[in-house]
């Protein structure tokens, strides 16, 4: 284990390591030590830990730039005492890094609004496995020189070179916040629900359908709206039940402190999940948004088929969904298959963020992106000795 | 401006193998006789882009239809060790398609089809030479728009806007064009076609669509480009502000923004770039400011008008001399003539001038236009500014005759102290025109040689073989393969902080 206290550090330590063939296992908060394949190796537990100061934060220009090993939480506190966010969502467990969110790149329901890690990153110094430390981006809104490095390091998985700083765009916290919440016995017309608003000129900054819900069969629609003027939450969430008709019959509407706290423990309650079953697996599948109906009748007949247990939660204004499958192993298994062709089909993807040890070594988390083989070649330029985070990757990059 | 180690003509790229008539044949079996221009008297008009101060003239000119064509002459390209330079429009302003002496020039502007229009996915599939606007007006009908608007909206490509990864005046709040690109099918320097990215977001593996967008024609071909558009707003409010000078005018800007209020776009004009913009195309500001300031605030009407509100406020507070709002589709498109313009219509108030493209951080405004007029002063020219202020993307237009002696090199002395003042405030040397040919020179103000050489792997993994767009953006190839210079710690300083287990 390597805690190294400076950038300089941590490169001269990636230096000596890869000059020596051993193998590093960078980590942030070591709450996504699940994504991917088990690595081919670890010599090296590198932590970010002790590189976790604000570097810069610019309130009027509305960036900020961090070392890596910060955690999200006294990211989001800081920016926060000046009305700011980094308006980035993920589900996240205590301790999660800024590093770590680089690496992996997921998102939450606000991706819809904001955009992802690779909307909102301006600029990233990293340090390569040969110890070269570098600079992409920059720390302004816009800036075209040179190749994006930002984006490269964006979702690798510390595959390519260890972030050790990002600068950011920030956002105001939205003053008011009002969700309309509402059910049904299926997916389908609260899919339906969504293209409506979607086709719609309403600017919501979450739409999330969660199922099942009430330990029943039915399915929820939670559409969020936020901004710094009262009146556009307030006339938005009237426009939207004109616009559902009937299905907005038994909605109702949450503001004030339960309306945070509503999208918190969905949060939470996607982190903890099922635990009383053999073997479990979080999923992600991304689609077109006019698939996810679709997507979501294939889920359910597999997991009918396979009698598997299924919670999940579809960020469906982006096309996103989550769900935790709980059952046997094997039935875990076929059902990933069925559901990353159902994905493919559609002209979208299906990763596993998380999986029971059990599980490891007998599935694919990624896929088979087309570009492949070009990644491969990225990566033999960027870490040609595999030093970094050896087989984690897609294709076992 | 000059690039400082090399001469615009002067490649320092190998000796280029001579485009024989058998490889001339060879064309015109792939693309037709009327895909391959070989005619010196035609080949001049591909001698340069936007940027015309710089000219080279290539082997041969192609105009493929199709990715299969694009494939077919990339292929022979890498075959016969020839450099290509891929070209959208030829708007660009920073020599990004200007042709490498002898190379074949692959021109898209023949690749004009919108592919597949898709609604309800909010995704358009178009080819490279698609004109920009064209996506919107495609679009429009049905409520939606493609976000991207750069000035040159109504000429520039897509291909084009992929290389540059453009802006406009709008990107403040809907990003710039690889916000807007989800997948693309390339052709990469070797002839092979690939798939990045796809239809949905978040895709597994690296980023590819994100280091392409910008790489300015230097990693490939995109022949088939996967678009996402955005539905237009219920509410759009147009306004104009008048100012004393510039100072209170970026006061407003930082105001405003610091109100929590994201305006779709937020420029600002002075008191030079007015006149000039008059004088061209009579857009109605008010000739006596010192500055204008334009505002446009969009989305659902109850925010859009409280913000409104909120901003008349602060430009009144600031010191606003005038605020007028448009109050048809009209006035608004007039409004934004003046500023679209801007470029062009420097040529009514001086017969020379440079377009310049630097960012700073927004709050820095005051102190580097500032840092510009005594420049100016230095140099004897006069520098006009036009600026999307919301994201501290300047453009001064630096202004000269060329019937002066020495004008113009004094023009891009000055032009390039001010990206040396851009970089120094913390920005960038570009925010939306590019690096090209124009700026290779200037990459090392902003990155260390290490940063550079770190970059450029990525042309080694994409185009080891420096055939796509070889001169543009970084002023020294990496040669690939070769292992950057390694920082060996001394073993005890690893020692101590290495523990094995």
């Amino acid at each position: 284990m390597a805690d190294p206290s400076s950038g300089e550090t941590l490169a001269a330590l990636l230096a000596f390591a890869d000059g020596e063939g051993l193998k590093v296992l960078p980590r942030g908060g070591g709450t996504h030590q699940g994504m991917g394949f088990p690595p081919a190796g670890g010599d090296i537990a590198l932590s970010l830990a002790a590189l976790n100061t604000i570097i810069e934060h610019a309130p009027h220009d509305q960036t900020v730039t961090v070392q890596s090993g910060l955690p999200i939480a006294d990211l989001q506190a800081h920016l926060a005492q000046t009305g700011q966010w980094l308006a980035l969502d993920p589900p996240l467990r205590p301790g999660a890094t800024v590093g770590g969110l680089i690496a992996t790149a997921v998102a939450g329901p606000r991706r819809l609004r904001y955009g992802g890690v690779r909307d909102q990153i301006l600029g990233v110094q990293v340090a390569l496995a040969d110890g070269t430390i570098a600079r992409g981006g920059g720390k302004v809104v816009k800036n075209v020189a040179g190749y994006d490095l930002p984006k490269l390091f964006t979702g690798a998985l510390g595959t390519l070179g260890v972030v050790l700083s990002a600068s950011f765009r920030l956002y105001p916290l939205p003053a008011d916040s009002r969700t309309l919440v509402c059910d049904a016995m299926a997916p389908e017309p609260l899919c339906e629900a969504v293209q409506t608003i979607s086709a719609s000129t309403l600017t919501p900054t979450a739409i999330d359908i969660l199922g099942p819900v009430d330990s029943g069969q039915s399915c929820r629609l939670a559409v969020r709206f936020q901004s710094r003027v009262e009146r556009s939450v307030t006339e938005q969430t009237a426009t939207l039940r004109t616009l559902l008709g009937a299905l907005a019959n038994d909605a109702h509407e949450l503001h004030g402190p339960e309306e945070p706290d509503f999208w918190h423990d969905l949060d939470t309650q996607e982190a903890t999940g099922m635990s009383d079953e053999d073997d479990w697996l979080d999923l992600r599948a991304t689609l077109l948004p006019g698939e996810l109906a679709g997507w979501l009748a294939a889920l359910q007949t597999v997991v009918a088929a396979h009698a598997l247990a299924l919670k999940w939660r579809a960020h469906a204004g982006h096309g996103t969904v989550r769900a935790r499958l709980a059952g046997k192993a094997e039935s875990l298994l076929a059902a990933v298959g069925a559901l990353r062709q159902a994905a493919e089909d559609a002209r979208g993807a299906l990763v596993i963020e998380d999986y029971a040890p059990a599980l490891a070594g007998k599935l694919d988390p990624w896929g088979t992106p087309a570009a492949l083989d070009l990644m491969r070649r990225v990566k033999a330029q960027f870490d040609p000795r595999t030093t970094l985070n050896p087989g984690r990757y897609v294709g076992g990059i | 401006m000059t690039d400082t180690t090399a001469s615009p003509a002067v490649a320092h790229t190998p000796t280029i193998p001579a485009i024989t008539p058998r490889i001339v044949a060879e064309l015109r079996a792939m693309l037709g006789d009327d895909g391959v221009i070989t005619e010196m008297a035609e080949l001049r008009t591909y001698e340069s882009d936007g940027l015309a101060s710089y000219r080279a003239t290539p082997g041969v000119v192609v105009l493929p239809t199709s990715t299969e064509q694009v494939r077919d002459v990339v292929r022979l390209c890498a075959r016969e060790g020839i450099p290509f330079v891929p070209r959208g429009s030829g708007t660009g302003l920073s020599g990004g398609a200007l042709p490498t002496p002898g190379c074949v020039l692959i021109a898209l502007s023949r690749m004009r089809q919108i592919l597949a229009v898709d609604l309800p996915n909010q995704r358009v599939i178009v080819q490279p030479g698609v004109i920009n606007l064209h996506v919107t007006q495609r679009v429009a009908p049905a409520g939606y728009y493609s976000a991207p608007d750069p000035s040159s909206q109504q000429v520039c490509s897509i291909g084009g806007n992929i290389a540059e990864n453009s802006g406009g005046a709008h990107c403040l709040k809907y990003g710039f064009t690889v916000n807007h690109v989800l997948g693309m099918r390339v052709v990469l320097a070797n002839g092979e076609v690939a798939d990045l990215g796809g239809f949905a977001v978040d895709l597994p593996g690296y980023d590819l669509p994100g280091i392409f967008v910008g790489s300015e024609g230097t990693l490939g071909i995109a022949t088939e480009i996967i678009l996402r558009i955005v539905r237009k707003p219920e509410a759009v409010v147009t306004a104009l502000a008048a100012f004393p000078h510039t100072d209170a005018a970026g006061q407003a800007v930082s105001d405003i923004i610091a109100g929590g209020v994201l305006p779709a776009a937020i420029e600002i004009m002075d008191r030079l770039s007015i006149a000039a913009a008059e004088a061209a195309v009579h857009a109605g500001y008010p000739e006596s400011a010192g500055a204008v300031l334009l505002v446009e605030l969009d989305g659902v009407q109850p925010e859009v008008a409280e913000q409104s509100a909120q901003v008349e406020a602060f430009c009144r507070a600031a010191g606003a001399t005038e605020w007028r709002l448009a109050r048809t589709d009209e006035e608004r498109a007039l409004m934004w003539k003046g500023r679209k313009s801007a470029f062009a219509a420097a040529g009514r108030i001086s017969p020379n001038y440079i377009v310049q493209d630097g960012v700073i951080p927004r709050t820095a405004l005051s102190a580097v236009l500032r840092e510009i007029e005594a420049l100016g002063a230095r140099y004897g020219l006069r520098v006009a500014n036009v600026f999307h202020a919301g994201d501290g993307n300047l453009h001064p237009l630096v202004l000269y005759d060329e019937r002066d002696e020495g004008a113009f090199e004094r023009a891009e002395a000055l032009a390039g102290e001010i990206l040396r003042t851009c970089v120094a405030s913390g920005g960038s040397i570009t925010g939306e025109h590019g690096v090209g040919m124009d700026k290779r020179g200037y990459m090392p103000v902003m990155f260390s040689e290490a940063d550079m050489a770190t970059h450029q792997l990525l042309r080694c993994a994409l185009d080891p073989e420096r055939l796509a767009n070889p001169e543009k953006v970084y002023p020294t190839p990496r040669l690939c393969g070769e292992t950057p210079g390694v920082y060996r710690p001394h073993p005890l300083e690893t020692a101590g902080i290495a523990e094995r287990f």
